[in-house]
């Protein structure tokens, strides 16, 4: 999160640090998911069973190393990351450990067992998929019949548990009439925040995208204008419209700060043990760095060509509108990987920010 | 703080104005500041070339429901922080 200085006369947006510990690891647990959802980024096989994935004592061994360079949270993603088959006796080792969980998942497998393991980790963060508050939109978006109550299901557990937790939609032209119908059944099942993302044209997205099913920078960016506008009657739940910080008002951004994507303090790790920037590696083959059976990930972390070169040119060496943005030092690009995965190149404009330049809609004052 | 000191705006610094407040943006260290309405006013008169106890006295004017000390040191502090920082220049 970005540091901002409070003074009188204004405020101070930190770059980010000239340092780079491996804050945090994403671990994509499982290249399967229980659900087949038409926009995601990763596109997963389709399994209702456990998955095997990494053994277990690999991945302990490299999460061990990986907190001599710094580590101090992992981001348990996938797929579905509760399909991982050893996720109970993971998330005993994380909190022995004192590593600080994030859990990403559409909240379909949560049970009691699990959520008991977790009350013994320090949790940061669980999201919870919920594209719609209408079952039928939901169910469809995420491609399986009766995955709507299955996650309320989920959800209405991790509350009776007393955790703190978020709900996450990808916004596309078929749930875009459900944003305050969301709010209000966030609100009835405890959330803590609703954060509506942009869809993106990677993986499954990209056929959304094709079909002009996803929603126009004009549209998106007026939606978000109608969210900042009702922020006041969304009571104690925090509605995080995520949009790149040139696209957001100064007031959304006094509030929550510039950052994005942390690219140069996380690594991902997929289900093959592949080491990537993320989960990109999962689609781009490219973007993989080394194995974890076979490479330390300290060496990776420290020598990877990709790795070094990113640390050296961003953000001098971003491109278009991010070569120009006001925020680029803090933005370092919204998105690398989706930058990559639509042009082949890691200095790429963002998509959306370029689109939104291309129409003449960017913001003047945020372009130097 | 000399309050007779003058400054000029750096001309390296790219200044933007919002609807309410303005950015300051250094392309060489990649330091943004977001400077609201006051210390934008503040900012700009900087850089008409008036001196500190001037720039102090036109506030105090402007925001007659604020304290007369406060508004001189926290304006103290903000031209040492921009003068430090390279945004303005003597």
């Amino acid at each position: 999160m970005c540091k901002i200085v409070n003074k009188p006369y204004g405020r101070r947006m930190r770059a980010r640090s000239p340092s780079y510990p491996l804050a945090s690891l994403y671990l994509y647990l499982s290249d399967q998911c229980n659900l087949f959802c038409r926009h995601c980024w990763i596109s997963p096989g389709f399994s209702q069973s456990a998955t095997n994935g990494i053994p277990l004592e690999h991945l302990k061994k490299t999460i061990l190393e990986a907190k001599t360079i710094g580590l101090q949270s992992v981001k348990l993603t996938g797929g579905e990351p509760l399909l991982y088959r050893h996720i109970n006796a993971l998330l005993t080792f994380l909190a022995g450990e004192g590593i600080a969980v994030i859990i990403e998942t559409n909240g379909t497998l949560f049970d009691r067992h699990i959520l008991e393991t977790l009350q013994s980790c320090q949790v940061d963060q669980i999201s919870v998929s919920l594209d719609a508050a209408t079952k039928t939109i939901h169910d469809e978006i995420r491609g399986v019949k009766e995955c709507f109550d299955r996650a309320l299901d989920g959800l209405r557990l991790l509350s009776e548990y007393g955790f703190s937790f978020q709900i996450i939609m990808t916004l596309q032209r078929k749930n875009s009439q459900e944003i305050q119908a969301l709010v209000s059944l966030a609100k009835e099942l405890g959330a803590g925040s609703l954060k509506i993302n942009h869809l993106v044209p990677c993986g499954r997205g990209k056929e959304v995208f094709r079909n002009r099913e996803n929603l126009r920078p004009d549209e998106l960016i007026l939606l978000y204008q109608t969210v900042e506008r009702e922020r006041s009657s969304h009571g104690d739940l925090d509605v995080i419209f995520d949009l790149p910080v040139a696209l957001r008002s100064i007031e959304d951004i006094k509030r929550r700060g510039t950052i994005e994507c942390n690219i140069l303090n996380i690594l991902g790790i997929l289900a093959s043990g592949d080491f990537s920037i993320c989960g990109i590696g999962q689609t781009i083959d490219e973007l993989r760095m080394g194995n974890l059976y076979q490479n330390s990930i300290v060496d990776v972390w420290e020598n990877n060509r990709i790795l070094v070169d990113l640390r050296e040119s961003l953000p001098r060496q971003l491109k278009g509108v991010c070569g120009v943005c006001l925020f680029k030092f803090q933005c370092l690009g919204a998105c690398r990987a989706n930058a990559y995965a639509l042009n082949k190149d890691l200095y790429a404009p963002y998509f959306l920010c370029q689109e939104t330049y291309d129409s003449g809609r960017f913001p003047v004052s945020r372009k130097v | 703080m000399e309050f007779e000191k003058r400054y000029r705006l750096n001309e390296e610094i790219v200044f933007r104005e919002e609807d309410d407040g303005a950015f300051l943006f250094d392309p060489d260290s990649g330091d943004l500041r977001y400077l609201n309405q006051s210390g934008k006013e503040t900012f700009l008169m900087l850089g008409e070339d008036q001196d500190v106890n001037t720039v102090i006295h036109r506030m105090i004017e402007l925001y007659p429901d604020v304290e007369p000390q406060k508004i001189e040191g926290d304006l103290k502090d903000f031209v040492k922080d921009l003068e430090e920082n390279r945004f303005i220049l003597v």
